[in-house]
This record gives structure tokens, C-alpha cells and sequence, in this order.
């Protein structure tokens, strides 16, 4: 079980543990000591000097501490240099990382867009329908397999219910899902979807090539929705509240695990998929913290469950599924105005929404955290501080295409990383436990990244009254 | 009888003492809270030269907190030489 945590994002290109850069933490303060007690020396040695020890006589000690004190004042020099060119080459070697990640990443990307391009161009209705047909399978299949997963759960919680069970056979060769080629194929093929829709549509490869892979991304999940529709699948509705019921809390989350812990398990809130909290400030409007579970139901057909895959895939659209609409009406039911200061919370799904209410630009958002979440290609505004936790062999956040969300800090983890893989989950690295399991991880963490970010995200809350914490169902409305 | 002189290298080196102190229990607390241990991060010659590198910085730090510890002990010694005449 590895607990590296890798850290990227929060607005530079680097990439390294949270290890590496805690480390190179200590060595800058380390550094900053030794500059310190130098300059502190220099007065100490301006005390008396050594023409004024031998005028008083003062025994041969005095001059002996002399000599050391200018030792000592030489040997810090040296600490501070070697403290500054190790944290340099920290620095160096996560700049390195992140250039070489960013140009495989552009590589692949270029290379697999303008594969999609041209497949899309030359067999426009095979590429189309394989393109869209593999993306569905593979969303479902991921999905399904993380579902069954949680609902196979014999520990923990479980933050995505659901019916139906996986076979023995997915959960005994679970090997092949839960590793972090398979998640960057998936992600790679999520990915260049857009290109294989906009070569579809005839589109020459300089002119698709301008288009931003998010719309092109929410394109192509707008044609696999639109193809869904077609068959009676994957077809949005309207939803409608079932059930509102006060929850027990007495105080704000602190720190990533207990976070996490207040994204509502549907299996324990009668169905509730949003908890709504809301917070009360001395001379200022109220605050909400917004929580948002993942997937109910795998099923493509637009049942009665709103947290379904037709949410999945309106996510991925850019378009009101009924699991962000659903949100919304809980907001407005809590008393969100469009002022009012709101942090998000999801986990897989439920970090999509989230994401995509971030993005809306209708709330005051002053933060979001996302567990698992497919929120690559959801373009999350740069002023929302946000913290987006993937695991590396999970494939489902994989399915959310290449992360572009530069600004917000990304922190990754190979959960299971070449060690014995769990058989009672189908995609165990997308089950909940393992997220919580990263969050107590993130707690622990050194990182100034890491730390800022629990730091500003808890102070949301600082000097904030709980008033009240509701958690909200709802389903969709049976279409006419 | 206390020359002018004595008493002005006394109570210089009397804050000498103080500050060499302070200046001491800096460094070692440096040393404890601030000096990385080990990486786990690495593997192969990279870990082996970033410990190797750590090592090198360890034991500057410990060269440091020697000459401090003793320029303190020999600002002592002085004072207490001069103890008899001041």
C-alpha cells in the first residue's frame, strides 16, 4: 500500500511527494536559521573587541572564543549554502517532473487527438458509434465495477449504493482496472473522444485542432447523449424533492478526512444524496458547506434515480443533469443565495457536480474538494481555491479526460502501487475507504501545499456557528 | 579595585555568554526540527546521493553547534578567569 502522496497544480508546472517538498521545506528554513545565527554572531562579535580583551587583560579563553565565534560564523555560511543547493535541486528535479509529465501528457495527447481526427474523418459512423459505444462501456463498465465494488463493501462506509451485484469473475481479475496504465489509457481514450466526434463531423484537423479540448470533450458527450437518447437511454429529466431530514452535526469539518466523512452514504441517509450545511457568521451572511454523493444507480436508462449515468455523462457535457439540478434546488431549499459563501464537497460523481457548479459561475464559491471525481475537462474557474484528489489506478476519474485544471491543487496516489490487490472489490482503488484512507494521508502531510489548502478550507468555517445541517433526496420526475 | 577597562570586558563578555547560548540552542533546535532524514521519495544512486548529500549537511550542522559550544565554553572560562578581579 503506497502513502506517497504526489503533489502538483496550485498554479506551477512541478511535480513531486509531499515528502520531496517537505523536505525542501525544512532545508529553506533550515537555510534561513543558518543566515540568522550568522548576522547574530556578527553583532555577538561586535561586542568587544580584541585589542579591548587585551587591554583589560582578559585571560587567553576570550581570545580562543574569538577565533570560534568566527568559526562558527564560517561553518554557517557553509550550512546555508548546502541547505539552499539541496532545496534547489528539489525544486529542480519536481520543475523536471512536471516538464516531463507535461510533455508525455501534450504527446500523447497530440498523438492520440489526431488518431481520433482521422479515424473520426475516415469512418465517421464507425468511429462515431465505437468511439461513443467504447466510451459507454467503459464508463459503465467502470462505474458498475466501482459500485459493485461499494456495495460489496464489508467495511467502512459506502457513498454509492446501489443495487445489483458484480460477478466473482470482476472482482478475481481486478487487476487489470486498478493500475495506473489502464487508468492513463482510459483517460487517453476519454480524452480523445472530442477529436474522434469533431472528425466525424468533417471537420479538417487544423480547425479541430483550435478548438479547447473541454468543449470538445463536452461534445463528445453531448453526441453520446444525443445517440442515447435515440434508444430510449441517457436521457435527461426534470427531479423533483422527496425528503428533507435534519442531520446531527455540532461543529465544521476539520481537516480532508472528516470532509470527506460528511459527503452523505446514501445506503445510511434514506437516499439523501446532498447535505447542506449552513453556518452562521457575526455581521455577515450566512455560509453553506455543500456535499455531494456519488453514483446511485449504473443503470443508462434516466430512472428514478438522479445520481445515475445519464448525470455522469451531462457532467462530462457541460449540461444541468439531474444530479447538478438536484443540487441546486437542495441550495435554494437551504437558503443559498447568490451571494452567499458556499464550499463544495463530492466524491466520484458527486465531485463531477460539485466541480460543475464550481465552474457555473452562479455561486460565491470559495472552495472545492473532490474525491475520485471526473473532473478533468470541467473547467474549474482559477479563483476557486480547489483540491482535486485522484488516485492513479482508479480509472474512473481517469474517464474525466486529462486533468487541464491547473490552478488547483492536484494530489495523486498510487494506492495500490505493484502490491497484493484486494478481491472483494471490482475497482477497489475507486472505493471509498481508499479515498478516506488518501485523506487521513492528506492530513498527515507536511507539504505546504497540502497544508495551506486544509487551512483554507477549514477557515471557511473559522468563527462560524453550525445552524443547521439537512440532508436532501431527490429523484427524477417520470417523463410524460 | 576594578579597573575600567575589566569591567567593560567583563559585562561584554557576560552578554557574549547570554547570547552565545541562545545562539547555541537555536542551532541544535535547527538541527533536530529542521535537517531531513532519510528520502523515502527516491530509490537507487539519486537516493543514495541526496542521503550522502543530507549527511554532508548533518555533519556541517554539527560542526557548527561544536564551534558554538565552544566559543560559549571559552566566554565562560574568560569570565571566569577575570571573576577574581572584577
Amino acid at each position: 500500500m503506497s502513502d506517497d502522496l504526489t503533489i502538483s497544480g496550485a498554479g506551477s508546472a512541478a511535480v513531486a511527494t509531499d515528502e520531496l517538498y517537505a523536505n525542501a521545506q525544512q532545508l529553506r528554513g533550515l537555510a534561513r536559521e543558518a543566515a540568522t545565527l550568522r548576522m547574530h554572531l556578527a553583532s555577538i562579535d561586535g561586542l568587544i573587541s580584541m585589542s579591548a580583551l587585551k587591554a583589560a587583560g582578559a585571560p587567553a579563553a576570550a581570545a580562543r572564543a574569538e577565533r570560534d565565534i568566527d568559526q562558527a560564523r564560517i561553518v554557517l555560511a557553509e550550512i546555508e549554502v548546502q541547505a539552499r543547493v539541496l532545496d534547489f535541486s528539489l525544486n529542480t528535479v519536481a520543475d523536471g517532473y512536471g516538464f516531463v509529465e507535461l510533455f508525455v501528457s501534450n504527446l500523447v495527447g497530440q498523438f492520440s487527438g489526431e488518431l481520433g481526427g482521422v479515424l473520426g474523418r475516415l469512418l465517421p459512423v464507425l468511429a462515431t458509434s465505437a468511439g461513443a459505444g467504447g466510451l459507454l462501456i467503459g464508463a459503465a463498465a467502470g462505474l458498475n465495477a466501482a459500485r459493485a465494488g461499494a456495495t460489496d463493501g464489508s467495511q467502512g462506509t459506502r457513498r454509492s449504493g446501489g443495487g445489483g451485484s458484480s460477478t466473482s469473475w470482476a472482482r478475481e481479475n481486478n487487476g487489470l482496472v486498478t493500475n495506473p496504465l489502464t487508468a492513463s489509457l482510459v483517460r487517453t481514450a476519454a480524452q480523445s473522444m472530442g477529436d474522434l466526434t469533431l472528425g466525424a463531423a468533417g471537420l479538417p484537423s487544423q480547425v479541430a485542432g483550435l478548438v479547447p479540448s473541454g468543449a470538445a470533450f463536452a461534445l463528445a458527450a453531448r453526441s453520446v447523449m444525443g445517440g442515447g437518447s435515440m434508444f430510449g437511454v441517457l436521457a435527461e429529466t426534470s427531479v423533483r424533492q422527496v425528503s428533507s431530514q435534519p442531520q446531527e452535526a455540532t461543529r465544521a469539518p476539520q481537516g480532508f478526512a472528516e470532509r470527506l466523512d460528511r459527503v452523505p452514504d446514501t445506503d445510511e441517509t434514506g437516499g439523501a444524496q446532498v447535505v447542506v450545511e449552513r453556518y452562521a457568521v457575526p455581521g455577515e451572511p450566512d455560509r453553506f458547506e455543500v456535499y455531494v454523493a456519488g453514483t446511485v444507480t449504473f443503470s443508462p436508462v434516466a430512472d428514478s434515480e438522479p445520481w445515475d449515468m445519464t448525470s455522469n455523462l451531462a457532467n462530462a457535457a457541460g449540461e444541468d443533469g439531474g444530479s447538478y439540478a438536484s443540487v441546486v434546488q437542495a441550495m435554494d431549499a437551504a437558503g443559498v443565495e447568490p451571494d452567499s459563501p458556499v464550499q463544495f464537497t463530492g466524491y466520484s460523481q458527486g465531485g463531477g457536480t460539485a466541480a460543475r457548479l464550481a465552474a457555473s459561475g452562479d455561486y460565491n464559491t470559495q472552495g472545492l474538494a473532490t474525491f475520485g471525481g471526473p473532473t478533468g475537462q470541467i473547467p474549474i474557474p482559477e479563483s476557486v481555491p480547489a483540491v482535486l484528489v485522484e488516485h492513479t489506478d482508479d480509472i474512473v476519474p481517469a474517464l474525466g479526460g486529462q486533468q487541464a485544471n491547473h490552478a488547483a491543487l492536484y494530489v495523486r496516489r498510487d494506492v495500490f502501487g505493484g502490491e497484493d490487490i484486494p478481491t472483494q472489490y471490482a475497482v477497489p482503488a475507486h472505493h471509498y475507504e481508499y479515498y478516506q484512507e488518501t485523506a487521513q494521508l492528506m492530513d498527515q502531510a507536511k507539504s505546504d501545499q497540502v497544508t495551506e489548502a486544509a487551512a483554507r478550507l477549514d477557515g471557511f468555517t473559522d468563527g462560524a456557528r453550525l445552524v443547521s445541517s439537512t440532508a436532501y433526496r431527490y429523484e427524477r420526475t417520470p417523463s410524460s | 579595585m576594578t579597573s575600567p577597562e575589566d569591567a567593560v570586558a567583563h559585562a561584554a563578555l557576560t552578554t557574549q555568554l547570554r547570547e552565545l547560548s541562545a545562539a547555541l540552542a537555536q542551532l541544535e533546535r535547527a538541527r533536530r526540527d529542521l535537517l531531513p532524514g532519510p528520502a523515502n521519495f527516491w530509490r537507487g544512486a539519486a537516493r543514495h546521493a541526496y542521503d550522502a548529500a543530507i549527511d554532508g549537511l548533518s555533519t556541517t550542522v554539527d560542526s557548527g553547534i561544536a564551534a558554538l559550544r565552544a566559543a560559549r565554553d571559552h566566554t565562560s572560562a574568560a569570565l571566569a578567569g577575570m571573576g577574581d578581579r572584577v
